[in-house]
């Protein structure tokens, strides 16, 4: 079988061109993370001299150091992984129930309600309103805050029902026949061969959510409530500030060698801060996740 | 394995739910907490909430420090500090102002919050409540007028007293080695930084293979203002006016960058250009590249904000150049202009004020005036006697375990919580008390120990402790102080026309600088100044810069 189809020297040739190309698109995507890690490592002032491209020249973990130096590190920290599992999990339940729902062609208010939810997907109430909703709510100051406004998103939604779409209706059937009720149908049979779609979900608003800040800025004043990515952007504003601050700078002593890090330093370091914990998930859900796309977009 | 997976499902649903509903039982606490302080007697401390926009503050470690905990203790208030960080806070403020939700107290707001109605006028309170206030800011409360209804809203800090400027910001700066190579030069004019580049690089071409630049440039975004347009001010004797060239009998405003002053600047930089003192990328260098320029040790001088290149000064000394770091020197263009580049002209454009929603707004302004006092001041600036600085022959001296901490850790004035909060309505720097001595342990014997080796010898070639001795900081200020603290309406016609203009200038005047001979120079200047008129409309921006420096004049002017 294998030499039942033989190999050409164009085909040889595409395959060279194929890996050629990809390995440069794999470097091209790769190499800035990497510069970043390694502009993260290096001293900041040596940093400032330019030139550091694959390998730091001056190793330090000074950048780090200012950042788990942060006083709510572990507050924030547990903060943003609660939110995160708690997060992602609800969500995706809740995306999950919706779009069996309307992927129901026997529900009279399918229609309706796909519109209702495409129309939030186009128009959004803006921050004052939104503001006055959550704050009408009582989520103020509320770890609720985190979890229910980012429940539901449509755009997952739809995606989720397009794939339930491509299920093949007999099997509802069949179970109903069974004797299952609804639920049973969505808990039994929908949702393990929903898996790669909802491992999709799951990974997406789990880096929403960990990525999320905003919400902690605006509606919470509480620092219990505080969140990972809150203190990484209030380390970055302080740093910047605190340079770009020159109008008073006259009234600051810059001198003697007091300087240990630089606002762009701290940025690189923090984004490496920001990005390792979500980026260590990926490995585990990769097998859904790319099984998930492309079962997706065959059926969808 | 798939009853496992939905058994699996089942259980991260139902552990998720826990923790959301143990969450909001923690929050739901919590919120509970802060409004019952209100109504107490006499006894406990009033607690007043405050909101600053100043972003570098580190409320966790200020308000642990031990500075802060002597301040609440001796106002007998409670202050809860909420620092609004620099991303978002547009968006934060928008929200605060829709849903009228103020603190008790707010912390360098502007005239915006005016604007909304969020402040409530100072004007009773101070004179019932503010000997201290009163004494420190005397006539210069009427520079802090609105000038829609001539009351006062915030305070910040009082700018009215000389102050020794220890460190020079804007100014013209030459590498050491430059200065030792080239025989320490009297350097007064443009031309005799010119003659000084030149007999420099006459002998010296590169550094480390990489040719030097000898007249540092950055022009790109926000760059150009400091580098191009304000070298410009300070050559021809002006105060820090932006983009304002304001007659001084007259107050009528012209755009700087249209004045026969500032084409003369661009001259002297043409010259600069034909004589390949430029680097040829000046106008388009990002602010990375020029901050790796410096700190290659490659510019050789340049007209910039002392503070923009500190980092860089730090980068040279580690690397093993101190020779390569900066003097400060005042310049102007011609023999007999006097040097104002560091001369302060009061104006204010933030500052503290008390929300509409205090609760007590007495107690508010009763802790405003201790921060004015003397020893509210004294404690802000140095500390705690005993702890932080000791009293000798009636001097405050700052410890010198404290002094060495304060130079070399970053975070310590944070910790012990003295010599941070400088916008604060309080004195700072080096500026005399009435007690006759520093307001702050930042004076001169601070700067001139945190200077190495390298920086005193250099000082010493030219007679001075410390930079801001070689400038005029005594000089005279103008009557309307800054032009850039008058605010410009956003939206507003004038702001747009100078959104324009200052676009305009960035594609420009590079190509004016980079001109090869002084016919098309005259003809690109001449089509320049054409555009702004014709194409930004910049006249606009003058009609309303004009007045509103006018009627700045006439406020201030109406008590004093």
């Amino acid at each position: 079988m294998a030499k039942g189809i033989k190999r050409k020297k164009s085909d040889a040739l595409l395959d060279g061109f194929n890996y050629i190309l990809l390995i440069f698109i794999g470097i091209v995507t790769l190499y800035p993370f990497w510069n970043i890690t390694v502009l993260a490592f290096n001293n900041a002032l040596d940093t400032l001299r330019g030139g550091i491209y694959l390998w730091p020249r001056q190793f330090t973990l000074d950048n780090f150091k200012v950042i788990f130096n942060m006083p709510q590190l572990s507050t924030a920290f547990i903060n943003s992984i609660l939110r995160t599992v708690a997060g992602s999990v609800l969500s995706v339940a809740s995306t999950a129930m919706l779009a069996y729902v309307i992927s129901r062609r026997d529900f009279i208010f399918q229609k309706f309600l796909q519109r209702l939810f495409v129309i939030t997907m186009y128009v959004s109430g803006g921050l004052i309103p939104i503001y006055f909703v959550i704050k009408g709510l009582g989520l103020r100051d509320n770890f609720l805050v985190y979890l229910i406004p980012m429940l539901l998103q449509p755009f997952y939604l739809f995606v989720t029902r397009s794939y339930m779409d491509g299920l093949p209706v007999s099997l509802q059937e069949a179970a109903k026949i069974d004797g299952a009720n609804d639920f049973k149908i969505f808990v039994k049979v929908i949702l393990p061969l929903s898996m790669p779609i909802i491992s999709t979900i799951l990974l997406f608003v789990a880096v929403d959510q960990w990525n999320a800040w905003f919400d902690t800025f605006i509606y919470t004043s509480d620092k219990n409530l505080t969140t990972l990515q809150f203190e990484l952007v209030r380390i970055l504003s302080q740093s910047t500030s605190s340079v770009q601050n020159y109008e008073d700078l006259r009234n600051k002593t810059t001198a003697g060698g007091s300087v240990v890090t630089t606002p762009e330093s701290i940025r690189m370091a923090i984004t490496i801060v920001a990005t390792i914990p979500i980026v260590l998930v990926y490995p585990f859900v990769q097998k859904y996740f790319v099984h998930g796309m492309t079962m997706g977009a065959v059926k969808g | 394995m798939k009853r496992g997976s939905t058994r699996k499902i089942a259980f991260a649903l139902t552990l998720s739910l826990l923790f959301a509903s143990l969450a909001a039982c923690g929050g739901g606490g919590k919120t509970g907490e802060g409004t019952g302080d209100a109504q107490n007697g006499g006894d406990q401390p009033t607690t007043l909430s405050m909101f600053t926009f100043t972003e570098e503050v580190q409320d966790s470690l200020l308000t642990e420090s031990p500075v802060w905990k002597k301040l609440m203790e001796n106002t007998g208030v409670n202050i809860d500090l909420e620092v609004i960080s620099g991303a978002g806070a547009d968006e934060k403020r928008s929200v605060m102002i829709a849903s009228g939700e103020y603190p008790d107290i707010l912390d360098r707001v502007d005239e915006r919050f005016i604007d909304a109605g969020a402040l409530i006028p100072l004007d009773d309170l101070i004179e019932q409540y503010g000997p201290n206030i009163k004494k420190a800011w005397g006539d210069s409360l009427n520079k802090l007028r609105n000038p829609k209804d001539n009351k006062i809203y915030f305070l910040g800090s009082p700018k009215n007293r000389p102050q020794e400027v220890v460190e020079p910001n804007g100014s013209l700066l030459v590498q050491y080695d430059v200065l030792k190579k080239t025989g320490y030069p009297k350097l007064e004019t443009l031309d005799d930084v010119y003659d000084m580049l030149a007999e420099y690089t006459a002998a010296n071409k590169d550094i480390d293979g990489k040719p030097f630049i000898p007249w540092g440039l950055w022009a790109d975004s926000w760059g150009y203002n400091i580098t191009v347009n304000n070298p410009a001010l300070w050559a021809y004797g002006f105060t820090d006016d932006s983009d304002a060239y304001v007659d001084q009998e007259t107050y009528d405003v012209k755009y700087f960058n249209t004045t026969d002053y500032f084409k003369n600047y661009l001259k002297f930089l043409n010259k600069m250009y034909k004589n390949n003192f430029l680097d040829k990328n000046a106008f388009i260098t990002k602010y990375d590249e020029f901050m790796s320029q410096v700190s290659n040790g490659r510019v050789l001088a340049m007209i910039n904000n002392a503070g923009q290149v500190s980092e860089a000064e730090a980068a040279l000394r580690q690397a093993g150049m101190p020779e390569r770091a900066y003097a400060r020197f005042p310049i102007v263009a011609e023999a007999g202009i006097k040097d104002r580049s560091q001369v302060y002209s009061e104006s204010y454009d933030n500052g503290m004020g008390i929300s509409v929603n205090c609760k007590d707004p007495v107690a508010a302004i009763k802790f405003i005036d201790y921060l004015l006092s003397e020893e509210g001041n004294v404690l802000l600036n140095w500390g705690i006697e005993g702890v932080h600085y000791d009293v000798i022959d009636g001097k405050r001296v700052q410890k010198p375990e404290v002094t060495e901490k304060w130079t070399s850790d970053p975070n310590y004035r944070w910790q012990e919580g003295f010599n941070v909060l400088d916008w604060w309505p309080q004195y700072n720097g080096a500026i005399l008390l009435d007690d006759g001595d520093y307001a702050s342990p930042f004076n001169i014997n601070a700067i001139y120990n945190s200077y190495d080796a390298k920086t005193k010898e250099v000082l010493a070639k030219y007679g001075a402790k410390y930079w801001g001795e070689l400038f005029d900081t005594f000089g005279e200020g103008t009557p309307y102080g800054y032009a850039w603290t008058i605010p410009i309406e956003s939206g507003s016609a004038a702001q747009l026309a100078s959104m324009k203009a200052d676009e305009l200038r960035h594609i420009m005047v590079g190509d004016i600088v980079m001109s090869p001979d002084d016919a098309s120079f005259d003809s690109k200047w001449n089509t320049f100044v054409d555009k702004l008129y014709k194409e930004s409309k910049i006249d606009v921006w003058e009609k309303a810069m004009s007045e509103a420096i006018k009627q700045r004049l006439e406020l201030w002017g109406a008590e004093s």
